[in-house]
């Protein structure tokens, strides 16, 4: 189904295309809410409130360029809103500063970073589970191969090879992807 | 074949935290500086690396609680409690849900009976017992269980077939096929089993995994993903508008050369077309045919292009004919 398809069914009134919709950009929107509020609670009730708006509103929305774009921005907006509203600098000094200079923060890398994260994130949870396992003692809790190894009483060879499998997945997976938006771009230039 | 060695990833992860013993680091700088392409592929391997870390935030991220808090603020909505027993869940048709929920209450445990479809002169809907549907191609056939086990669903199939199938994470859903094997949870993909060990899944939404011995990978929408005489697994965003025709009975094109446009055309209507002038090959065609006969589609090609048809012992051949350059 396409978003076009997607927003009539939603404009319909149809839940479940609400829902999809919903699913599918939700994690994505939290994580670059937090890029501005700093907190991935009030990033996900930002973004919750963003959706509920977006579906009071739903019969009167008028998609310029794409239904994606339109959430990004709304959900960059509430941030925004948020943080002027939190004058006491305390916390955002440093946002808050950027937000009084030229009243834009570039976000765009912000966007692209969260999608190619999002990949990153999915390219691992597809990777098999001792293989996931491994990767993330590694990845986030800092651990040595032979740590790791010890601990799951497993070979450091072992060890050794699900990281290099992993990083392949990862380095293939993302490799794709960006060719993908090198493409896209052009497209648009054409 | 890529050129100069290859290094093994895990080397590369010691040697960017500083972890990696004097020799480990000395193979490795020597790798790197072997050529351009290996000091590009490090950088990629690091950004991953370095990107990763924003993983613990996604994983963090409970989509379904709050789907569930923001469907209780929506208007017209709030009839009780809903119960989801779906802890990750990908794009899906909740409207399948409840029937996918019935359908286990109404297949009781019993004997495995299997049963076998075949389409032979004529495309042919198959309703499995989970409220999945399958279109299958002509001469294609299906088996499947009377009834599902309690953990999966697997069919198998050769031959060519549209699958729609209903959601339930609780059992995956697989279609085996030439030693393949493809998994989905609730998702719609076309499956074209060839002759030899070729292959052709395409996908429509949601999100399967195909599986071919120890290799396997994970398709997105709109991804296809071939196997061709020699095993060989290649995947790649897909280009064909026309692959579900059998299905839907229609034929899009937008400014295709009458060459792609007559071997789409041959694949819907099981026919031999010839076509005897090159020039007409070349010609582009933007039309929508539905539910035409090959008649209406050949007549059409006569008007628009000042062709001839012939019948031929195979099928059809196409005489003459052009366009004006564009």
């Amino acid at each position: 189904m396409d978003e076009t398809d997607l927003l009539s069914r939603i404009q319909k009134g149809e839940e479940w295309a609400f829902e999809i919709l919903f699913k599918q950009y939700f994690k994505a929107l939290a994580v670059y809410a937090k890029r501005f509020v700093q907190d991935l609670d009030l990033a996900q009730d930002i973004v919750q409130e963003v959706f509920v708006k977006f579906y009071e509103q739903k019969e009167g929305l008028v998609v310029h360029s794409s239904l994606k774009a339109l959430l990004y921005q709304s959900v960059k907006n509430r941030c925004l809103d948020y943080l002027r509203s939190q004058q006491t600098r305390t916390a955002h000094h440093d946002n808050i500063l950027t937000l009084n200079k030229g009243n834009e923060i570039n976000d765009s890398d912000f966007m692209e970073q969260v999608e190619l994260e999002e990949k990153i994130y999915q390219s691992i949870s597809d990777l098999p589970e001792q293989c996931q396992v491994i990767f993330k003692m590694s990845r986030f809790e800092g651990k040595r191969n032979q740590e790791i190894a010890e601990e799951l009483n497993l070979s450091k060879r072992t060890v050794e090879t699900q990281i290099s499998n992993a990083l392949k997945r990862l380095r293939k997976d993302i490799f794709q992807y960006l060719k993908l938006l090198i493409i896209m771009a052009l497209e648009i230039f054409r | 074949m890529k050129e100069g060695s290859t290094i093994e990833e895990h080397l590369l992860k010691d040697y960017w935290q500083g972890e990696a013993t004097e020799a480990d680091a000395k193979l490795v700088e020597a790798w790197l500086a072997e050529s351009g392409e290996n000091a590009r592929l490090y950088e990629q391997w690091q950004q991953a690396w370095e990107h990763a870390g924003a993983m613990a935030d996604f994983e963090a991220i409970d989509v379904e609680a709050r789907w569930k808090q923001v469907k209780g603020q929506l208007p017209g909505t709030g009839k009780g409690k809903q119960v989801s027993f779906f802890p990750t869940v990908w794009r899906y048709a909740a409207g399948l849900v409840l029937l996918a929920a019935f359908t286990y209450l109404l297949w009781p445990s019993g004997e495995v009976q299997m049963r076998e479809v075949t389409a032979s002169a004529e495309t042919v809907k198959v309703d499995l017992p989970d409220g999945t549907e399958v279109w299958l191609n002509e001469n294609a056939t299906l088996r499947y269980p009377e009834k599902f086990e309690a953990s999966s669903r697997k069919v198998e199939l050769t031959g060519e077939a549209f699958f729609e199938v209903t959601h339930n994470p609780d059992r995956p859903f697989s279609v085996l096929s030439d030693g393949t094997e493809t998994r989905v949870l609730g998702t719609s993909f076309n499956l074209k089993e060839q002759e030899g060990d070729k292959l052709e899944l395409i996908l429509v939404t949601g999100k399967v995994r195909f599986e071919k011995g120890e290799e396997w990978e994970i398709l997105a929408p709109g991804e296809k993903l071939t196997v061709d005489e020699a095993g060989t697994i290649t995947k790649q965003l897909n280009n064909e508008t026309n692959f579900m025709a059998w299905r839907t009975r229609k034929l899009v094109f937008d400014n295709t050369a009458m060459r792609d446009v007559i071997k789409d055309v041959q694949a819907l209507y099981d026919v031999e077309i010839e076509i005897a002038s090159a020039l007409f090959a070349d010609c582009p065609l933007t039309t929508t045919f539905q539910n035409d006969s090959l008649e209406v589609v050949l007549e059409t090609f006569n008007i628009l292009f000042d062709t001839k048809t012939e019948k031929t012992d195979q099928g059809y051949r196409i005489v003459g004919g052009g366009c004006a350059s564009n």
